[in-house]
């Protein structure tokens, strides 16, 4: 039997034009748990001398500047990275440590700065549309004593501020059911057009 | 279409709209009106699905009629060409 480029075995060509093809399959007896040997050679560079390619934790320490481990010692009783480098003797691939230049991260901590939740809280303002006229803005969440409840704004009254109301539906203009089954409702009211990409069957304005 | 098409319509028509005013009584249990209407439709799909069944066989396994014969395996099969309506 042929094999192909990747050392798999091909059908027979009057199988291949029988139209009911597996294409390229295994050899008899393979079971898909049981893993192939590779049968491509990796050039020996890309390997290296050694199965771990993996740099020395020393060297990653210092291309990723990572907090030091002293702080966290206190809580967690982790070895130092300079424990581990003693123990580990996998060779070091000089080249991917000077192409690789990841960026340290008290660079980044400069470059992304959060404002504290305090500043954040001082620009708070209360929506215009619920500000009541004849009383204070409403004061910053974190401002209000857990004792007194949130005051309801005059133009909202009755209503919750970061609750949804809907309006209620009442029961009418209710559609023939051969016709609330062919436009997917019974209830006029909430019978929208779909606004959506395709053909659009509703007919109503 | 042919009768049984029209028959199988008609009960899915009640189906449909006593699922619409189901939901409405969700959200609303004590509308009266919505009340009413669910028991018209009710009615009118006992009559639907009655009507069926009488000249084409069982709708649902709960349609047995308490005979001496499974009487639901004669009809056809969901995979079978005259399954599909």
């Amino acid at each position: 039997m042929e094999k192909n480029k990747s050392g798999m075995y091909l059908e027979a060509e009057s199988v291949r034009n029988s139209g009911w093809s597996m294409g390229e399959y295994h050899s008899p007896g393979y079971y898909p748990s049981q893993p192939e040997p590779m049968p491509v050679q990796t050039p020996a560079r890309e390997l290296g001398p050694e199965l771990m390619p993996t740099p020395a934790p020393q060297q990653r320490a210092e291309v990723h500047t990572t907090p030091a481990p002293q702080q966290r010692a206190d809580a967690w009783t982790t070895p130092a990275p300079q424990q581990r480098a003693e123990t580990r003797t996998a060779p070091v691939p000089q080249q991917r440590a000077e192409t690789r230049t990841a960026p340290v991260p008290q660079q980044r901590a400069e470059v992304h700065t959060m404002p504290a939740p305090q500043q954040r809280a001082a620009t708070w303002t209360t929506p215009a549309k619920c500000q009541r006229p004849d009383t204070q803005p409403m004061p910053a969440p974190h401002q209000r004593p857990d004792t007194q409840p949130m005051p309801a704004p005059s133009l909202c009254a009755g209503m919750v501020p970061g609750m949804c109301y809907v309006p209620i539906q009442e029961f009418q203009d209710v559609y023939e059911p051969e016709e609330g089954f062919s436009r997917g409702t019974i209830f006029a009211e909430l019978d929208y057009p779909f606004m959506g990409k395709g053909e659009c069957r509703n007919d109503r304005a | 279409m042919t009768e049984r098409e029209i028959l199988l319509k008609r009960v899915q028509v009640c189906d449909f709209a006593l699922n619409d005013v189901a939901l409405f009584l969700d959200t609303h249990p004590d509308d009266q009106a919505a009340i009413a209407h669910y028991k018209k439709y009710m009615e009118l799909r006992k009559r639907a699905v009655a009507e069926y069944e009488e000249n084409f066989g069982p709708l649902t396994k709960e349609s047995y009629d308490g005979g001496a014969r499974w009487i639901w395996v004669d009809g056809p099969w969901p995979w079978q060409k005259e399954a599909s309506v």
